[in-house]
């Protein structure tokens, strides 16, 4: 998976950068709308994602581009500039997603799969995770293929933590990603713990293992035991 | 007190006084002037009574002549000769009444060596009549004076205000976030030609501020944002790390969330800012109740965690004109604050009205004034990690959309109630 990221803050790009390359992604960092634009004619990117400000010139010109030029590509544009008029341009012009700075790179992360799932690069319509199966598309979970019913929150964490699989996520992004940044709920660290109490508790009745391990402090792992 | 109605007061009050002293001393000195007329007549008339005795060497008949009374008597010695002028009253027996009488008391002595006394009986009633009629003609002028001088003074200050008052009406009106200028209309007066260019100048220079003051916080927290983001993720790359320790980690974490906190409050004050900026122009018609029934279901697992019970009663359909990111705002704000001010187990009521939306939840005592609560910052519970801005978003999108806000509460309920003034 190629992915190029044009943000024109280097200690930012670089972080991504780091992140995503984790994940075994080949990652590339364009500093600036010059740089973006050459790379984007020379190379394809299976995914792309875009600051709207850059010091030379405006996001929205790169993804028009693009998407003359390589309609394929996956989208996301990030931005500091919260404001609604650039996210209906973006997505009304062919973004697959909109993110805010600041933005946390786990949801980040999840952001890039659920486009790169959408856009089927992969091939595939399921996320397999061991025993666990997730069909994105029914929004269905299956543990040793049977069914779990999960809650819609539930279903959502669960999506999230297998996005991010390997890696410590805080409770805080995953309360961002549960309820949206309108939330700040003081207690909303306690419904998470309930939250992942029950999946683990649906998961094993299903026979399933509980890969989630609570990192002390911060929030949870998803990973092999 | 309208400035008009107080110089008029003053007026009134000066004049009465004035009048009072006047009047007073007008009366003195007309009763003075006719009393020393009355003494100089009875004087003459005594004069020639004691002319035509000493004359005649009889007391001739004076009961017809000079019009009053007038009595001599005769002794047979004779007196210290004197004259006395002095008020009297008599009573008149025959009518039961009493009169007031200028009396004049003369002794003298004859040619003969006999003593008389002549008494001259004025009667002041008609005097007295005619005093009070001439002050009162005089009131009766008085008062047409003052009437006529307050009815012209409040003329000419009406006239004389108008630049003033247009004046006061613009300064009312003013309002600093609006983008207008601040006009005064054109004046012959010196004094609100003055006022005008000194507020003129004065509001310029409050509205310079003011652009510079919210430049200044707009810029800060937009350029804050890329900062708090590189914190925020180099902190995430940092909990990747593999041999972290606890106490570590328990750094790291406290880091991230003054970091969390940091961003969450820049967003929420620059979502003020671009209210007050008018940024969200763009305005839908929107079904207030399908927004509520989006956030019931978005929120439904905290309702469910923390075992509230939610009734919701839709009257009517309210469909509002409002920017839909504004109106998801103010909904996901008004149900958290009713989920996170509640108590385990409790409750929340949501009645929405053509007109009207009230959402009330039970929960603590408030422990501050309910004016206080859509304030920044304001928070009931300082130790709370809420931000304290929640309740002025709200504020601040009611106020755009010129919805009335009213809190109550009552024996641990609390309830906010929306009014959103729609025509039927």
């Amino acid at each position: 998976m190629k992915i190029l990221i044009i943000e024109d803050e280097k200690a930012l790009c670089e972080t991504i950068v780091t992140y995503l390359k984790k994940e075994g992604y080949l990652v590339e960092c364009a500093l600036n709308y010059k740089k973006a634009d050459e790379k984007i004619s020379f190379y394809e990117y299976d995914c792309i994602i875009v600051d709207l400000t850059l010091p030379d010139g405006n996001g929205l010109d790169i993804i028009k581009q693009l998407k003359k030029n390589d309609p394929q590509t996956g989208i996301i544009i990030i931005t500091a500039k919260n404001s609604l008029d650039d996210k209906v341009t973006g997505l009304d012009i062919g973004a697959d997603d909109y993110l805010t700075k600041p933005f946390d790179l786990s949801e980040l992360n999840a952001r890039i799969k659920s486009v790169l799932r959408r856009r089927n690069f992969s091939g595939q319509k399921e996320i397999i995770f061991n025993e666990i199966k997730v069909i994105p598309e029914l929004t269905q979970v299956f543990v040793f293929d049977k069914e779990l019913s999960l809650t819609r929150k539930e279903y959502d964490l669960l999506l999230f933590l297998i996005s991010n699989k390997n890696r410590v996520i805080s409770k805080d992004t995953i309360a961002e990603h549960l309820w949206g940044e309108d939330m700040e709920l003081a207690d909303s660290l306690d419904f998470i713990y309930t939250h992942i109490k029950n999946l683990r508790k649906k998961m094993l009745e299903k026979g399933g293992i509980d890969y989630v391990k609570t990192v002390y402090g911060i929030g949870y792992k998803f990973s092999n035991v | 007190m309208k400035l008009l109605n107080k110089t008029t007061l003053y007026y009134i009050i000066i004049s009465f006084i004035i009048f009072l002293a006047g009047g007073l001393v007008f009366y003195h000195t007309t009763r003075k002037i006719v009393y020393r007329q009355l003494d100089e007549n009875l004087i003459t008339e005594q004069q020639i009574i004691q002319e035509e005795i000493d004359h005649l060497d009889s007391v001739p008949d004076f009961s017809t002549r000079f019009g009053h009374q007038i009595e001599v008597i005769i002794y047979n010695h004779p007196f210290l000769p004197s004259i006395i002028v002095h008020d009297t009253i008599i009573d008149n027996d025959s009518l039961f009444t009493e009169s007031r009488y200028r009396h004049l008391l003369c002794k003298a002595n004859s040619s003969k060596g006999k003593g008389y006394e002549i008494s001259i009986y004025q009667p002041l009633d008609d005097t007295n009549t005619l005093i009070s009629n001439f002050v009162f003609i005089i009131f009766i002028l008085f008062i047409a004076l003052l009437l006529i001088l307050i009815s012209v003074n409040y003329v000419i200050s009406r006239t004389a205000w108008i630049p003033f008052y247009s004046t006061l009406r613009k300064l009312m009106q003013y309002d600093l976030s609006d983008n207008t200028v601040l006009n005064f209309d054109k004046t012959s007066i010196s004094e609100i030609k003055k006022l005008n260019s000194v507020l003129e100048n004065m509001s310029d220079k409050i509205k310079k501020d003011y652009i510079n003051l919210k430049e200044y916080t707009e810029n800060i927290s937009h350029e804050i944002q890329t900062p708090i983001a590189i914190i925020r993720n180099k902190l995430e790359l940092l909990i990747q790390s593999e041999n972290l320790e606890n106490n570590q980690l328990q750094i790291i974490e406290s880091v991230s969330q003054a970091a969390n906190r940091l961003s969450k409050l820049n967003q929420n004050l620059m979502l003020l800012t671009r209210i007050e900026n008018l940024q969200f122009s763009n305005i839908e018609s929107i079904d207030i109740g399908e927004v509520i029934d989006k956030y019931l279901e978005h929120f439904d697992d905290l309702l469910d965690l923390k075992k509230l019970i939610v009734t919701k009663e839709f009257k009517n359909k309210a469909v509002v004109q409002i920017n839909n990111v504004l109106a998801d705002t103010l909904i996901s704000n008004l149900l958290s604050n009713a989920i996170k001010h509640n108590v385990e187990e409790g409750k929340i009521k949501i009645l929405l009205n053509a007109n009207e939306l009230m959402i009330s939840n039970s929960g603590q005592s408030l422990h501050m004034k309910p004016q206080e609560l859509f304030e920044r910052f304001k928070k009931a519970n300082t130790q709370s990690s809420s931000l304290g801005l929640g309740l002025t978003i709200v504020k601040k999108i009611a106020d755009l959309y010129h919805f009335k806000i009213e809190y109550v509460y009552a024996e641990n309920i609390h309830t906010l109630k929306i009014i959103f003034f729609i025509q039927e």
